[in-house]
C-alpha cells in the first residue's frame, strides 16, 4: 500500500442528517439509514465549500464527503493539534459549518486480513 | 569497438574487445532511455570478470565446445591467474564481492569502470517483469553505444572480458511453485472444495454479474492470463500507479474470487489511505456485489485484553453510513470477519461476514483458529461470522498458493527460508505466495454470491446471506482466533455455533435453494 505522507491528512466529514433528532453514534442499518439521509443537495454545498478552503473533495457519498489536504490546512481550519497522531478523534468544526456538519474524522489505512 | 544495440528478447550488456566481431554483439531488450518515474541507477556497478584462459584451458567466449556440467573443468583458468586478477583490480579501486573458479563478481563507481576499460558508460533503463503488466523500471549503467573496451596493460593478459550486470528480471510463472506441504492451488481446489465446480458444470460461473473488490491493487500476473481471468483496474482516492501492487493482497485474493465465478466481470479499485472514499468509488460503479478483506480492529488498545469496543468510533462512521446505503440500495456486501481482529465493517449486520474452516488431505473440516469469531458490542445481537470461507491455521495460515506481484511485500514476507509452517518455501519474487486468512474467505463468497445472483437476478442481499446460512455445511470441531474473543477461543460445535457461525459455506446446496 502506499505509503502515508506525514504531510497529507485524509478525512470524512460527515453531514449533518436532515433530521436533526437523529443520533450518527446509535448503529446504522440499511432498514433505516435513510433516516441519516443529509436535506437534498447539502452534501454537494459543503463539499463546494471545503473546495473553496482548499481542501480536496475526494469522493461524496450519501451523508459523507472524503476530503484530503496538507496537514497545515486541517491545522488552521480544524485545530488538528500539529502534535498529535492522526487517526482517532474528531477534529472541531469550524462555527461557519456547524449548522451543516455533524463530525470530521482523520482517516488511517485498514488492515488486510491475509497473514 | 564494440556497440551494444536494442533488440528484442536477450537481456545482456557488456563491454567488449574493439576487436569483437559483429557475429558476437549483444543484444539488450525491453532497455533505453529511463522514463520519470523510474528507479534510479545504483552509484556502482556489478561487473563479472571472466578470466582469460590458461594454455590448458578454454575460453568460455570463443571456444568451440558449449559449456556443459561435463566439460566444464575444461573452461576453469589458473587458480594463480584469479589471484592475480583480483589483487590488480583490487588495487585499482574495485571490491570484490564474490569469487568462483570461473569468474569474479566485482563492483565499482561508473567512473573507475570508465577510467581503467576506456568504456564510456550511460543509463538505460530496463521494464523488470516481463509480462502485460510491469514492474517499476530501474536504471542501470551501461556501454553507450559504440563503446570501446582498452583494459589497462596489467590487466590485459588477465581479464578476457567485463560484462556489467543489468538488473534481473522476473519471470513470474502461470504455474505455482512445488512445495512439500499440504496446501490448495487456485483456482481447482477453491472450487472444489466449496463446491462451486458443480455449479459451474451446470453453465452457472457468475456471468454477467459485476463485482467490484477493494484492495491494495492488481497485477496482471500470468496466472490471471493463462486462465483468461480479465480484470479492470481503477484507482481509488488517494491511490496511484495502477498497474502495481506493491503490497500484492489484492493480486492475491482477487484469484479467490475467480476461483469460485470465472465468469465474473470483476473490478479492482485501489485504495490509498481512506478505505471510506474507496467503498464510496466502489459503490459508484453500481456492482451486484463489493467485497472487502480488510477492516479495523475495534478493541481498546490500553486494555490487557484486547477489551472489545462498546460502539463504531467517530472515525469509521462514515465508512458505517456507506455500507448500510449501499446494502439498502441493493449491492451484496461481503467483508473478513478478521484474523484474530473485532472486524469492522465486518460486523456489520448487513454485511455478510466471512470466518475461516479449514479442510484438510482428507477433506475433514475444523474451525480455524486463524480466523475470528465473536459478537459485536457495537451492534448487540449481531454473531460473526455468518459463514465461512477456506482459511488456514495458525501460526501463519499458510494454506492458499497465490499470484502476486514479483517481489511485492507479501511476497518477500513468507519466503524467509523458514520450513512450513512458518514459511512458505516460495522464493522472493516468484509472484506466488502460500497466504489465506479471512482475506481469501470473503472474495471465495463474493464468487459464490455472484453465482447466486447469475442464477437468480432479482435476488436481494438479505436473500443471497440466507441463502448462503441455509445450505452451509456444520462444521463441528476445532476453535476459532481466541484474540477475537478477550482471550476465550469460541468453539465449534453441532448447529450453528460460535466459531464457524453456520458452518463452510457449500456453493452447490446455495445455488438449488436460490
Amino acid at each position: 500500500m502506499k505509503k502515508k505522507s506525514s504531510h497529507r491528512i485524509e478525512a470524512e466529514v460527515i453531514v449533518r442528517p436532515s433530521d436533526r433528532s437523529q443520533n450518527i453514534r446509535q448503529p446504522i442499518r440499511a432498514a433505516s439509514v435513510e433516516q441519516f439521509d443529509p436535506p437534498k443537495g447539502a452534501v454537494e454545498t459543503v463539499a463546494n465549500k471545503l473546495r473553496k478552503l482548499g481542501f480536496e473533495v475526494m469522493a461524496e457519498g450519501s451523508g459523507s464527503i472524503s476530503i484530503a489536504g496538507p496537514k497545515a490546512l486541517f491545522e488552521r481550519f480544524f485545530k488538528l493539534d500539529s502534535g498529535a497522531s492522526p487517526g482517532s478523534e474528531a477534529l472541531d468544526v469550524p462555527d461557519e459549518m456547524k449548522d451543516q456538519v455533524e463530525g470530521i474524522y482523520v482517516q488511517s489505512p485498514p488492515t488486510y486480513f491475509q497473514h | 569497438m564494440a556497440t551494444i544495440k536494442s533488440k528484442k528478447k536477450k537481456v545482456s550488456t557488456k563491454a567488449k574487445p574493439s576487436a569483437a566481431k559483429k557475429s558476437q554483439k549483444q543484444t539488450v531488450t525491453m532497455a533505453g532511455k529511463p522514463s520519470k518515474g523510474a528507479i534510479p541507477p545504483p552509484a556502482r556497478v556489478s561487473m563479472e570478470i571472466l578470466l582469460c584462459p590458461s594454455e590448458s584451458s578454454l575460453s568460455p567466449i570463443s571456444a568451440a565446445e558449449r559449456i556443459s556440467f561435463s566439460n566444464v573443468g575444461k573452461f576453469r583458468p589458473a587458480k594463480a591467474k584469479q589471484d592475480q586478477a583480483a589483487t590488480r583490480l583490487t588495487e585499482l579501486g574495485f571490491r570484490i564481492v564474490a569469487t568462483s573458479p570461473y569468474s569474479l563478481s566485482v563492483e565499482g563507481p561508473p567512473a573507475l569502470f570508465t577510467k581503467t576499460f576506456g568504456t564510456d558508460l550511460e543509463v538505460r533503463s530496463i521494464d523488470r517483469v516481463q509480462s502485460a503488466r510491469p514492474m517499476r523500471e530501474k536504471a542501470f549503467f551501461a556501454p553507450a553505444e559504440g563503446a570501446s573496451w582498452e583494459p589497462p596493460a596489467e590487466l590485459k593478459d588477465l581479464v578476457e572480458r567485463a560484462y556489467i550486470q543489468p538488473p534481473a528480471i522476473y519471470f513470474e510463472s502461470a504455474i505455482p511453485p512445488k512445495v512439500n506441504y499440504f496446501h490448495l492451488n487456485v483456482p481447482a481446489d477453491i472450487a472444489m472444495l466449496t463446491r462451486a465446480s458443480q455449479v459451474h458444470q451446470t453453465g452457472i460461473t457468475g456471468k454477467g454479474v459485476r463485482v467490484a473488490m477493494i484492495d491494495s491493487g492488481f497485477f496482471n500476473h500470468k496466472y490471471y492470463q493463462s486462465h483468461g481471468f480479465k480484470a479492470t483496474v481503477m484507482l481509488g482516492p488517494g491511490a496511484i500507479n495502477v498497474k502495481r501492487d506493491d503490497n500484492g493482497h489484492g493480486s492475491a485474493e482477487a484469484a479467490n474470487v475467480f476461483a469460485t465465478a470465472p465468469g465474473v466481470t470483476f473490478t479492482m479499485i485501489k485504495q490509498g489511505d481512506n478505505s471510506t472514499a474507496a467503498f464510496k468509488a466502489a459503490v459508484a460503479l453500481k456492482p451486484d456485489i463489493i467485497t472487502c478483506s480488510w477492516g479495523f480492529d475495534l478493541v481498546d488498545p490500553a486494555s490487557s485484553n484486547r477489551q472489545h469496543l462498546a460502539a463504531v468510533p467517530g472515525t469509521l462512521k462514515a465508512l458505517e453510513l456507506e455500507v448500510a446505503h449501499a446494502v439498502a440500495s441493493g449491492i451484496c456486501v461481503v467483508f473478513s470477519a478478521g484474523n484474530g481482529h473485532v472486524s469492522f465493517p465486518g460486523m456489520h449486520p448487513e454485511a455478510i461476514s466471512v470466518g475461516g474452516v479449514f479442510v484438510d488431505q482428507n477433506q475433514d473440516m475444523v474451525a480455524s483458529d486463524y480466523a475470528s469469531a465473536f459478537d459485536s458490542k457495537p451492534f448487540p445481537g449481531r454473531h460473526v461470522p455468518d459463514v465461512c470461507g477456506l482459511v488456514g491455521m495458525q501460526p501463519e495460515a499458510i494454506y492458499i498458493m497465490l499470484p502476486l506481484q514479483p517481489g511485492c511485500e507479501i511476497d518477500k514476507q513468507l519466503a524467509s527460508g523458514k520450513p512450513f509452517p512458518d514459511g512458505d518455501q516460495t522464493t522472493k519474487a516468484d509472484g506466488w505466495s502460500a497466504i489465506s486468512g479471512t482475506s481469501a474467505a470473503a472474495p471465495q463468497l463474493a464468487g459464490i454470491c455472484a453465482l447466486l445472483k447469475q442464477k437468480r437476478p432479482s435476488i436481494t442481499p438479505l436473500e443471497i446471506k440466507q441463502t448462503l446460512i441455509a445450505s452451509a455445511r456444520d462444521c463441528t470441531q476445532g476453535q476459532a482466533n481466541d484474540a477475537s474473543n478477550e482471550g476465550t477461543a469460541l468453539r465449534a460445535t453441532s448447529g450453528i455455533d460460535g466459531a464457524t457461525g453456520h458452518g463452510l459455506v457449500d456453493a452447490a446446496g446455495a445455488v438449488q435453494l436460490a
